[in-house]
């Protein structure tokens, strides 16, 4: 029977670029077993946009057009590794909720509870990420 | 997979004894009632020095009056002194130079909380503590903090003159191990440090009127770290005005689980042991004296407990505290092996040129020389002549100055052995070092190893010179079989151990004692498996290595013949191995 990971959360906010906006990109992407690996994030990514990422470290990737690239790319790994969904949480709501929460448990139920969540109907049938790095 | 992870299913319920004491002999002396301080300093049996940290907020709110004994009792610093002493035992102060992740609001008193640190992406810095609480860091660029944290250590340098209080003082620059180095919590990028920078860009602007309006990345890198130095400085010279009489100096301390990866981990309850002891390593290469307040205390009790406190308990600590006498006062002790002294780009070079992470050296070094090694990183290297010249020491040529010439030069001319990456070095120091072997006589070997090298010997010591440049085109292999030739050329008489993927291996060494004298030294190989996984692994003993003892065992199988080793270690086994070393 394949495991129901938990959602993965997203923190996105704007690119900058010599204090410039261009575009938007992920702050912080992480699942229960921390950030996620740079490879995967680089290999869906190049998949999507089609060339390499100007921004790529742990956990960390981009740019993207807008919040609409940020979703697909987002789900696009979720379904890879068969989480139960993505929760997409703006930069400035992150802060927020951080500074409104004194338990860490506190801060992970609120970020998946008031992001914008999108569910993965396919999480529990398993894939290829699962399989390989679970 | 490398991780164990686990998960904790409830809320752990903290006991009063590890709130108190919540690791590598720290007493948190504000958590709990002045009255117990007797019978709680009386149970650390076999603790000769007792770690304090100092709790600022616990003695000010506002930072303007400060509570030394005069209300609260747990202020009484003069008071818990007098009851280590009584059981022989030394007390040491931490004075935090840098957010405290262990303290609610980074351990400022709470009207100088004001404005929340950020990273440079603009999230909200905080970290997770033992009891899953959460403590938001806030700056200390803000010139209210600096101005009070003067105050602070006036009032405290006062009261321990007034009470003859002699007890040492450090400063404890806080942080946590990252893939770039030792990570301080005092980075941020907060408004206030974005004001105070623009300022301190102004300042450089009126000294230098040709500097531009707009600056390049470089120059905006460079003089970033350089702001943050000045402001490091205003509170490591409170520190030393303050407290002139007890002043040591800076520690670096490296609170394990207060990465960023660890954050996101423990805030879905996850922790990872093996990222920790990983990090435990890292940070004795750094100097660091690493630190598990902020860990659950049930992840203490197996393999992470052991190395904490098999490394730093009974070894680290004192190596940092009693550096200065070490060898002589604890003649049987251990301190880290270390073969090596790398010392990293300085921090105002572009983070574009390559530092030896990009040559290849770090990988190298981890995989056959696991952590014999110091990482100096952006540290400036001065000369000493105490220090152990056996050991061989990475330069970089584009950090060179003046000063830091003179000092490679007495090094190589005392018998020490230099490397250097010539990649980035000024013409003017080609020359002087050319004029140098001339003045000296000394004869130069060239060889072409991928690189062309340098060679010059002068007794026993080494000076050795490539082009850094050359090398960062190489595959990995071909990187591991540079580093190979050229350091087997300096015998370094080390015994390489290869552990299987998981497995963390650290050596140790002491002098011998005088049933010893067959040996020149004694070194201790201690091996943990933090994985979930069972390893089994051999290794095959030199001919001047002699195995003396095997020791704390756990959850181990050990066999040794003549000439080789087998372990296999089951999920959280540990062993040490004392040799006994000849040339």
């Amino acid at each position: 029977m394949s495991e129901r990971l938990s959602p993965l959360t997203v923190i996105y906010g704007p690119h900058k670029v010599a204090s410039q906006i261009k575009g938007q990109e992920v702050m912080s992407l992480f699942n229960e077993r921390g950030l996620v690996d740079e490879v995967q994030m680089e290999e869906v990514y190049l998949e999507q946009i089609g060339h390499a990422p100007e921004v790529l470290a742990e956990g960390m990737i981009g740019p993207f057009d807008d919040l609409e690239a940020i979703q697909k790319f987002s789900f696009s790994l979720c379904q890879n590794f068969g989480n139960s969904g993505v929760s997409l949480v703006s930069l400035e709501r992150y802060n927020e909720i951080l500074s409104d929460c004194y338990k860490a448990e506190d801060l992970k139920a609120k970020l998946e509870a008031e992001g914008n969540f999108l569910k993965n109907p396919d999480a529990s049938k398993g894939n290829f990420f699962n399989k390989i790095f679970n | 997979m490398l991780n164990e992870v686990e998960l904790s299913l409830t809320t752990p319920v903290i006991r009063d004894e590890d709130a108190v004491f919540p690791g590598e002999n720290w007493f948190f002396y504000w958590k709990t009632s002045a009255s117990l301080w007797r019978s709680k300093l009386e149970s650390m049996v076999g603790v000769s020095k007792v770690l304090v940290p100092l709790n600022w907020a616990f003695h000010s709110e506002t930072g303007d009056s400060y509570d030394f004994a005069q209300e609260k009792p747990e202020t009484d610093l003069k008071k818990l002194v007098g009851i280590a002493e009584e059981f022989g035992k030394e007390v040491v102060f931490l004075v935090p130079m840098s957010p405290c992740p262990f303290l609610p609001n980074g351990g400022l008193p709470p009207l100088l909380a004001r404005t929340p640190m950020i990273d440079s992406k603009g999230k909200v810095q905080a970290f997770v503590d033992q009891e899953g609480s959460l403590h938001k860091m806030y700056s200390f660029f803000d010139p209210r903090v600096y101005r009070a944290y003067g105050k602070f250590t006036n009032e405290l340098g006062s009261y321990f003159s007034q009470h003859g209080l002699a007890c040492d003082v450090w400063g404890m620059d806080c942080g946590h191990v990252s893939l770039n180095g030792f990570q301080s919590t005092i980075k941020d990028h907060s408004s206030v440090y974005e004001q105070g920078f623009s300022r301190f860009l102004q300042a450089k602007r009126d000294e230098n009127p040709d500097l531009d309006e707009v600056m390049t990345p470089d120059q905006e890198h460079r003089f970033g770290w350089e702001f943050q130095e000045v402001i490091r400085s205003i509170y490591a010279d409170s520190c030393e005005q303050g407290l002139s009489g007890n002043w040591e100096g800076v520690l670096r301390v490296g609170f394990i689980g207060g990465s960023q990866d660890d954050f996101f981990r423990r805030v879905n309850q996850i922790d990872s042991i093996a990222a920790y002891s990983y990090d435990l390593l890292e940070c004795l290469s750094l100097d660091a004296l690493p630190s598990s307040v902020l860990l659950p205390t049930r992840l203490k009790k197996g393999v992470l407990g052991r190395m904490f406190d098999q490394l730093v308990n009974k070894s680290f600590s004192d190596y940092i505290f009693l550096r200065s006498g070490f060898e002589d006062e604890t003649g049987v002790s251990f301190r880290p092996k270390r073969f090596f002294e790398v010392y990293d780009l300085r921090p105002d070079i572009s983070p574009d040129v390559a530092g030896w992470a990009d040559l290849g050296l770090w990988e190298y070094l981890q995989k056959y020389y696991s952590w014999c090694y110091a990482d100096k990183g952006e540290l400036e290297f001065s000369w000493n002549e105490e220090e152990d010249m056996e050991k061989i020491y990475f330069f970089h040529g584009i950090n060179m100055t003046k000063n830091l010439f003179h000092n490679i030069l007495k090094t190589f001319m005392s018998g020490g052995k230099v490397i250097l990456n010539r990649s980035g070095l000024e013409r003017e120091y080609l020359k002087k070092l050319e004029a140098f072997f001339l003045e000296n006589d000394l004869d130069i070997e060239k060889v072409k190893v991928t690189t062309t090298l340098f060679n010059a010997s002068l007794g026993e010591g080494r000076f050795l010179i490539f082009e850094g440049d050359d090398l960062l085109d190489l595959e990995d292999k071909k990187l591991h079989e540079f580093w190979h030739r050229l350091l087997r050329t300096f015998k370094t008489n080390h015994m390489m151990v290869i552990p299987p993927e998981g497995v963390q291996v650290a050596w140790r060494v002491r002098s011998c004692n005088t049933s010893e004298l067959t040996y020149e030294e004694v070194r201790r190989l201690d091996i943990y498996n933090p994985s979930s996984y069972k390893r089994k692994f051999s290794f095959q003993l030199p001919p001047n290595f002699r195995l003396l003892k095997v020791l704390d065992e756990e959850k181990v199988t050990f066999k040794h013949g003549q000439k080789e080793v087998d372990i296999e270690l089951l999920p959280e086994g540990s062993l040490s191995l004392d040799f006994g070393v000849f040339s």
